[in-house]
């Protein structure tokens, strides 16, 4: 550190409007080595493979023998290649499982459990996060002894007369019902999440926003949407995001429970990335798909951020 | 809270256990169904007890399914990773927090970006990336992996817990004369102790939940997970010998969430501000 | 010599000026304090001195070295911070230690600054606790005793005592004076509380807007106010200020608004302009008693009347909108409403130039 006698003090700091103002004494480029290691590798491994991504998606590949030159062609396949349509069909389909309907239980029962005060909420919690927490490929296990011919699901079924819709492939090896199965096993995952979050949401609401409602007459449904629902504005912005974008990016569950099957029924776009450039050798494709999906991320979360703020004004 | 009928207060308890029975339900299942006896077609109906409880089911699986092999590989890359992600986090989270350089802002956003970089986007590339620096199928290249992908989060969070010390902390370790590392190691760690530590459990809880990187990049040596996979797999009929494997993949994970229950809902919890 | 020296110091953040053209020398061993209100550029013209704010422009000396580009631990001072800024997980030994480990100093030397410290404050049962563990006045005392160790060339405080409960505040007050007399350390010391400023410094610097607005002592300060700015800030209750006209009649000086006229005479004025401020602070006002060579009567209603036990505030008004506050015994009788009469002491009147604001005599 240096300490020039300063006569010529009178820095008036040539430029210190466009630098950000270093404090006496501080070296200067100090914060750089903080940062460094931490970027090195997020740089190499991240940023890098990205910019690569991009390189590779405008390539016919099968990631052996050379590649051609194919512009745009494999991002068409977002219009015009069915499988990758239907993978997005899937997805969107899973959202309704993963997303909305976890959202629209939470919400309500955590409306309803609001009202009292809750013992032992800890380990209600703790039960509650336990599919959140497990490995996916351990609870993705467990579910597929659920749907096993002679599992629970078809055990209750059958006690309860309905065992004539059990299909015979059974739930996974169905068409019609591998998605939607899949998607109950995310709606299971998903649930215990945001009822805990809408919980803690929900008791961070004063009370008297409650009683002002109230005295001003309005019935426990009123309550919900003029004080509840705003009051939960953030969680759901948080809940919204991280569901749809897990969503998207689904693929332990698939792997394990249907393959992506049968036949493509339970396609997403995450497992056919991972098919197309490590089965069928279209590494091109599958590196468009990749590009695609993050883009798609994006453009989500944005959207959402953008609408939850947007609703933040009255 | 107004008052609401006994009645009330019961069907809401009611209603909570419920929903937690049904949030465990598998879990317990696969539980108890590890204890059938081993062998296809002797599904347990999830309704009944087993005539034994065959405990062997978890050594035979243990043996067959290389979790031997599949858990050694879990916790080398666990401990290798988890120290590594947290302290660079660590490192880069302080410089954010405390520095003033060029660029810092940008920087910080391209971290940022990563929080929403899906493995998709980049896995295809990485590959034959790592295939040329010829980590392939090894240990080395899931731990690299997995540490480039947890610092974005990491660096968010370390930064925020920074943040939320008062300035005149760092400044009183200026005029103490303290150097920046001093300052971090000496002061700020101690002070950010309850976020370092929900950092790592998190991190642990990521770095052994992972499979699709174990899967891509480590087939000869797999993870826990990628083993429970492949072995699931093999023996899809015999529920009784799968679900032995899937609970021993399992009771790390669950051990660790019990004993830091608390670091896990604040990390959930709070972090969930990523959004 | 451990002389504390600013030089036409000028902050600037972005567009505001904080603290601006600030000349200011702290002798050797001097308390100063810097008083004012809130973004009056004090606690800034500290952080400077600290080392822990850059100058846009001037130079700042500690004992004769320019320090503006050093960082604070090579300017040999030492702070105690408003809110203590203890580090939460070290002992308060450690706390207190810290500065002179980082000093690599010997560890039977620390040991011994550090139980001499804990001796003067009281605290020694204290070396083992944690920060959390004590209480307000307490972790003060550990701030202070953080400085101590130091044996810097200047203490900077910035406003040690505000988050203390009023009690502590006036107690402490007398403490940290007396330590500082003791220890013989140059103190700049920052407040908004002209008690404080009063009470503990040998020379008080009233800042306003980043400007200082006068340096002397607290008698000076209280008694010869260069402006407006400082006679209103300084005292409590503070002075009450009148727009009048000021005409010369030969020997005599009338100020006169509405139907107050004050003839002052047979004494040397200087020559004011027609329009000044007059200020007279409420010790110098009272209720009307014949026969006590106090200038007026003045007509006027009560406002309010403040019963503090040892005197009376009346605040009253005059019929031409003019508000004073009047110092009255402690069993006035008077009710808001209610007419009254009070007069000036002479000698006390405090002119000020109306535009400028700057004090102009004082008759």
């Amino acid at each position: 550190m240096d300490a020039e006698p300063s006569v010529a003090s009178r820095a008036v700091a040539v430029g210190s409007r466009r630098r950000p103002e270093r404090l006496p004494g501080e070296a200067r480029r100090i914060g750089y080595l903080y940062i460094a290691p931490a970027f090195i590798l997020y740089a190499a491994f991240n940023l890098l493979p990205l910019g690569q991504g991009v390189n590779t998606s405008f390539y016919d590949w099968d990631g052996i023998t050379p590649g051609t030159w194919v512009g745009l062609h494999n991002y068409t396949g977002f219009f015009t290649d069915p499988a990758i349509r239907s993978g997005y069909v899937h997805v969107l389909i899973l959202m309704v499982f993963y997303a909305f309907l976890p959202i629209v239980l939470g919400l309500f029962l955590a409306a309803l459990l609001s009202r009292i005060r809750i013992r032992g909420l800890t380990f209600f919690r703790m039960l509650l996060f336990l599919p959140l927490v497990i490995t996916d490929v351990v609870t993705a296990v467990a579910w597929t002894w659920v749907y096993d011919t002679h599992g629970p699901l078809n055990t209750v079924m059958n006690a309860v007369g309905l065992g004539h819709f059990i299909p015979s492939q059974g739930w996974l090896g169905d068409f019609n019902t591998a998605l939607p199965a899949v998607g109950v096993f995310g709606l299971w995952g998903s649930f215990g999440f945001c009822l805990i979050l809408f919980l803690a949401g929900v008791m961070k609401i004063p009370a008297s926003l409650y009683e002002a409602a109230r005295v001003d007459g309005a019935n426990a449904v009123r309550e919900f949407f003029a004080v509840t629902l705003p009051g939960l504005r953030y969680e759901l912005q948080v809940v919204l995001v991280l569901s749809v974008i897990g969503t998207l990016d689904t693929f332990d569950e698939i792997y394990v429970l249907t393959y992506g099957g049968p036949g493509t029924a339970t396609t997403v776009p995450a497992y056919l990335v991972w098919r197309r450039a490590f089965q069928s050798g279209e590494v091109g494709s599958a590196a468009a798909l990749g590009i695609t999906l993050m883009l798609i991320i994006f453009a989500v979360t944005y959207a959402i951020n953008r609408l939850m703020e947007r609703g933040a004004e009255p | 809270m107004t008052t609401t009928s006994r009645t009330q207060v019961t069907m809401n308890y009611l209603l909570l256990i419920f929903v937690s029975g049904v949030a465990i339900y598998p879990l317990v299942g696969t539980v108890l169904a590890s204890l059938y006896p081993s062998g296809a077609g002797n599904s347990p109906t999830g309704f009944a007890l087993p005539s034994g409880f065959h405990w062997g089911n978890y050594v035979t699986a243990w043996k067959v399914g290389g979790f031997a092999g599949s858990f050694t590989t879990s916790i080398i890359v666990a401990a290798v990773m988890v120290p590594a992600s947290v302290v660079l986090s660590i490192l880069a989270g302080y410089g954010f927090a405390t520095m003033r350089f060029r660029g810092s802002k940008v920087l910080f956003y391209l971290f940022i970006l990563g929080l929403i970089i899906p493995t998709e986007a980049t896995i295809v590339p990485l590959f034959y990336d790592v295939r040329a620096i010829g980590l392939l199928d090894t240990t080395w290249a899931l731990i690299l992996l997995e540490v480039s992908g947890e610092v974005a989060f990491g660096i968010f969070w370390m930064r925020a817990a920074f943040l939320s010390a008062p300035p005149s902390l760092l400044e009183a370790a200026r005029i103490d004369g303290a150097s920046s590392w001093k300052t971090l190691w000496k002061i700020m760690v101690p002070f950010a102790r309850p976020a370092i530590l929900t950092l790592t459990v998190l991190t642990f809880a990521d770095s052994w939940n992972e499979f699709f990187l174990a899967l891509v990049f480590t087939i000869s040596h797999p993870t826990a997970p990628f083993g429970l996979a492949s072995f699931s797999g093999r023996y899809t009929t015999n529920i009784a010998l799968v679900s032995a494997a899937a609970v021993i993949v399992a009771i790390p994970i669950l051990i660790v969430f019990i004993v830091f229950q608390r670091e896990f809902m604040r990390g959930v919890l709070t972090g969930a501000v990523k959004g | 010599m451990a002389r504390v020296v600013f030089e036409s110091v000028t902050k600037n953040f972005g567009d505001v000026v904080a603290v601006r053209d600030l000349s200011l020398e702290v002798e050797d061993g001097e308390f100063v304090v810097l008083v004012g209100p809130s973004g009056s550029g004090k606690t800034t013209a500290l952080r400077l001195l600290a080392g822990l704010e850059s100058l846009t422009s001037g130079e700042i000396r500690v004992g004769d070295r320019v320090v503006d580009r050093l960082p604070p631990r090579d300017r040999d001072i030492a702070m105690v911070f408003q809110d203590y800024a203890l580090y939460p997980q070290m002992t308060v030994y450690q706390n207190l230690a810290f500065g002179l480990k980082m000093r690599k100093m010997p560890r039977d030397e620390i040991d011994r600054r550090v139980r001499r410290a804990a001796e003067m404050l009281d605290i020694v049962e204290l070396l083992q606790r944690k920060p959390r563990a004590l209480s307000g006045g307490q972790r003060q005392r550990v701030a202070l005793g953080r400085a101590l160790v130091r044996e810097p060339k200047a203490f900077l405080m910035d406003e040690p005592l505000s988050n203390l409960d009023a009690k502590l505040r006036v107690q402490t007050r007398t403490e940290i004076k007396h330590l500082q007399q003791q220890v013989g350390t140059t103190t700049v010391y920052v407040t908004h509380d002209q008690v404080e400023a009063m009470t503990m410094g040998d020379r008080v610097a009233v800042m306003s807007e980043g400007v200082l607005e006068q340096i002397g002592d607290p008698r000076t300060v209280y008694g010869e106010p260069a402006n407006v700015f400082v006679a209103g800030f300084i005292g409590s209750p503070a002075m009450s200020f009148a727009s009048v006209q000021a005409t010369r009649n030969g020997d005599a000086l009338t100020l006169s608004r509405g139907e107050l006229s004050l003839t002052l005479g047979a004494a040397r004025f200087p020559d004011v302009p027609p329009e000044v401020i007059v200020g007279v602070r409420p010790e110098h006002a009272h209720l009307w008693h014949d026969g006590e060579g106090l200038l007026g009567p003045i007509v006027a209603r009560t406002e309010f009347v403040e019963l503090l036990g040892r005197e009376t505030l009346v605040g009253v008004v005059t019929a031409g909108e003019l508000h004073f506050t009047v110092l009255a015994e402690p069993d006035a009788t008077t009710k808001p409403g209610e007419q009254v009469r009070f007069g000036l002491e002479p000698g006390h009147l405090h002119l000020f130039d109306t535009a400028t604001e700057r004090a102009l005599a004082t008759v």
